[in-house]
């Protein structure tokens, strides 16, 4: 036993097999739970909280994903907890009574490329649900050079704010209807995280003490709480205040593979609830000196017009659609898109790039909400062209048996769900072909 | 991997058959892996049992585009943390070491079998720490690259390396003694 082949094999040699009885009564266990999922989704009408999610035109996905957040806390603090003082779902509890707080946020990021501590931001957050958000962050980048960002989210004005002193510049959206209504239930970092982490399989790290102050460490890792994300999979952790039931430090984790490994460490910390706040602090000014790239953006809303403007300009601009919605081929799908060109009509007809970016940003966002929504999404993107006015490109649920689809030349029906399933064998993809 | 995607597709629409395959495909693996990580074989039944209800239930969470096997192990690992730091919580004398060697355990109703390299080897994987039987089982037997695994285990690729190094090397002398008994 000499070389490390010989260990290799050793493990290669070793084998589990499994005994056929119990082996099928296991798999019996996961195919209940396997069918139950299927039925729980399928029954319709369902208990009140179903009703609402699925077959209210009015409601919000994140108005969706809340209550869908908040019986899976239910259920977690009735059954996932043992063992640990802190219930995560009280954790979320608390902070939803907060009206207004402040914490420092740090975000380091580093490239293979890059030399030293990376690039580094600093800066403080007050959140108040009357008023909005104000952040202010410095970054230094690994060569020293320092710049300013101010972001101020303000949702009674429908409107966020990017200033940049150091260049002078701003940039301002006017926000869409689902952004102002949402931002109360989902502005707050430390609540959307643990929202997430609800709905997760996560871990205690168990008690320590930061700051002088007892605390309770959480952990996940899971793949789903990155699920969707084009951010890559994170590892968050958060300690919460035993006695207040109040965060006290989080850390998320982020590693991405784009030329090499990107990491993105953020803390968050120096949390202050309830702090007094003066309406003035969410005032902003913005100097005559100053300019702004883009102009002011209206963000559109999030609707099925607005992904068939996204994927209208996608296409005339590509010449096909984008293979996924999210994702590192999307970005660089969009990158390609946004090189400069000679083309002089081009250039005409997208004369500013809020042209290209605002109706494409509104296509992603749109389809983020129907998965965020559990609207069933499914994006055909790779397979169907502009010409292709029989295929799906892209549909959602929008009843107990009813789908949108918008076909490949953009046009929209409501089908029947059986209707919905021979028109997806006709994909290429699909598993009758 | 194009054949895992399909069976993702079909799983998330609700064919049972997929499910079956995805269940005959890993439960090996996964029930192997465990035991080097646990050393114990009760426990790996139940913790690859549970995986398997996780993904049968949130079917609907998993994306087209995810990788099932790296997704499946990443809940193998997380569902076996938890159940250290909840035992070693309740009893805080218990070391990294489980307390039955594998080998001796034989239930009747038992639904791993394991060959005898398997027996010796996870024995001998319960005399490293837990840090080391992750590290050697995820290089070894998952194929991990240790980039990856320092990924998991929040660690820096060299640590993780010098866990890889040092297991192995007592892997091997345990091994040896193991031969020459």
């Amino acid at each position: 036993m000499n070389s490390a082949d010989n260990m290799k094999r050793l493990f290669k040699s070793a084998v589990v097999r499994t005994r056929s009885a119990p082996d099928e009564a296991v798999f019996e266990n996961v195919r209940k739970a396997y069918e139950r999922n299927i039925e729980d989704k399928s029954t319709q009408p369902k208990p009140i909280f179903g009703r609402f999610i699925m077959r209210s035109p009015k409601t919000k996905p994140a108005a969706a994903a809340i209550i869908l957040v908040l019986i899976g806390a239910l259920i977690l603090s009735l059954c996932h907890d043992g063992g640990s003082s802190v219930a995560l779902a009280d954790v979320l509890a608390k902070i939803e009574q907060i009206t207004t707080y402040t914490y420092e946020i740090s975000i380091t990021r580093t490239r293979p490329s890059q030399s030293g501590t990376g690039t580094k931001s600093t800066g403080t957050a007050l959140i108040s649900r009357d008023h909005g958000m104000k952040m202010t962050t410095e970054t230094i980048d690994p060569n020293g050079e320092s710049t300013n960002q101010e972001i101020y989210v303000l949702p009674q004005k429908r409107t966020l704010v990017m200033i940049e002193p150091h260049k002078k510049s701003y940039q301002r959206y006017k926000l869409n209807d689902t952004m102002v209504e949402s931002f109360a239930e989902q502005s707050s970092d430390p609540s959307s995280m643990i929202k997430k982490m609800l709905v997760c399989e996560y871990s205690s790290l168990g008690q320590s003490v930061i700051d002088g102050i007892s605390v309770e460490g959480f952990q996940t890792t899971d793949p789903a709480y990155s699920e969707n994300s084009a951010f890559g999979q994170a590892d968050v952790k958060v300690w919460v205040d035993v006695k207040t039931r109040l965060p006290v430090r989080s850390e998320t984790l982020v590693i991405r593979e784009i030329d090499g490994e990107v990491r993105t460490h953020r803390v968050l910390d120096n949390f202050q609830w309830n702090v007094p706040v003066d309406a003035a602090e969410f005032e902003f000014e913005i100097p005559d000196d100053y300019t702004t790239r883009m102009g002011d953006i209206t963000v559109p809303a999030y609707t099925e017009e607005t992904a068939i403007k996204g994927f209208a300009v996608f296409a005339d601009l590509a010449g096909k659609y984008p293979a996924n919605l999210g994702g590192k081929t999307f970005f660089k799908e969009l990158e390609a898109l946004l090189a400069p060109t000679k083309d002089r009509k081009r250039n005409e007809k997208y004369a500013k790039l809020s042209d290209v970016t605002t109706p494409i940003a509104g296509l992603v966002a749109f389809y983020q909400t129907l998965i965020q929504g559990k609207k069933d999404p499914a994006y055909h993107g790779e397979f169907v062209t502009p010409e292709d006015a029989d295929l799906v490109l892209l549909r959602w649920k929008v009843s107990d048996n009813e789908y949108r689809v918008i076909f490949g030349d953009r046009h929209a029906e409501t089908v029947a769900a059986e209707a919905l399933e021979e028109l997806e064998k006709k994909l290429p993809n699909s598993e009758s072909n | 991997m194009l054949e895992d995607k399909l069976l993702i597709l079909r799983f998330k629409r609700g064919d049972c058959d997929a499910l079956r395959q995805i269940y005959d495909k890993y439960k090996g693996d996964l029930l192997k892996l465990a035991i080097f990580l646990t050393g114990d074989v009760c426990q790996s039944e139940d913790v690859v049992q549970d995986v398997f209800v996780k993904l049968a239930q949130s079917c609907d969470r998993l994306g087209v585009r995810s990788n099932i096997r790296n997704y499946l192990i990443t809940c193998i690992i997380n569902r076996i943390r938890t159940l250290r730091r909840d035992h070693q919580r309740h009893e805080k004398k218990e070391r990294d070491r489980p307390a039955i060697p594998t080998s001796q355990i034989s239930r009747p109703d038992q639904w791993a079998v394991l060959n005898e390299q398997m027996h010796q080897l996870s024995d001998a994987m319960t005399e490293l720490s837990f840090e080391q039987r992750e590290v050697i089982s995820l290089r070894l037997e998952a194929g991990l690259p240790f980039r990856q695994i320092a990924k998991i285990q929040n660690r820096s690729v060299n640590t993780v390396e010098g866990r890889y190094r040092y297991g192995i090397e007592k892997l091997r002398s345990l091994m040896n003694s193991e031969v020459t008994k």
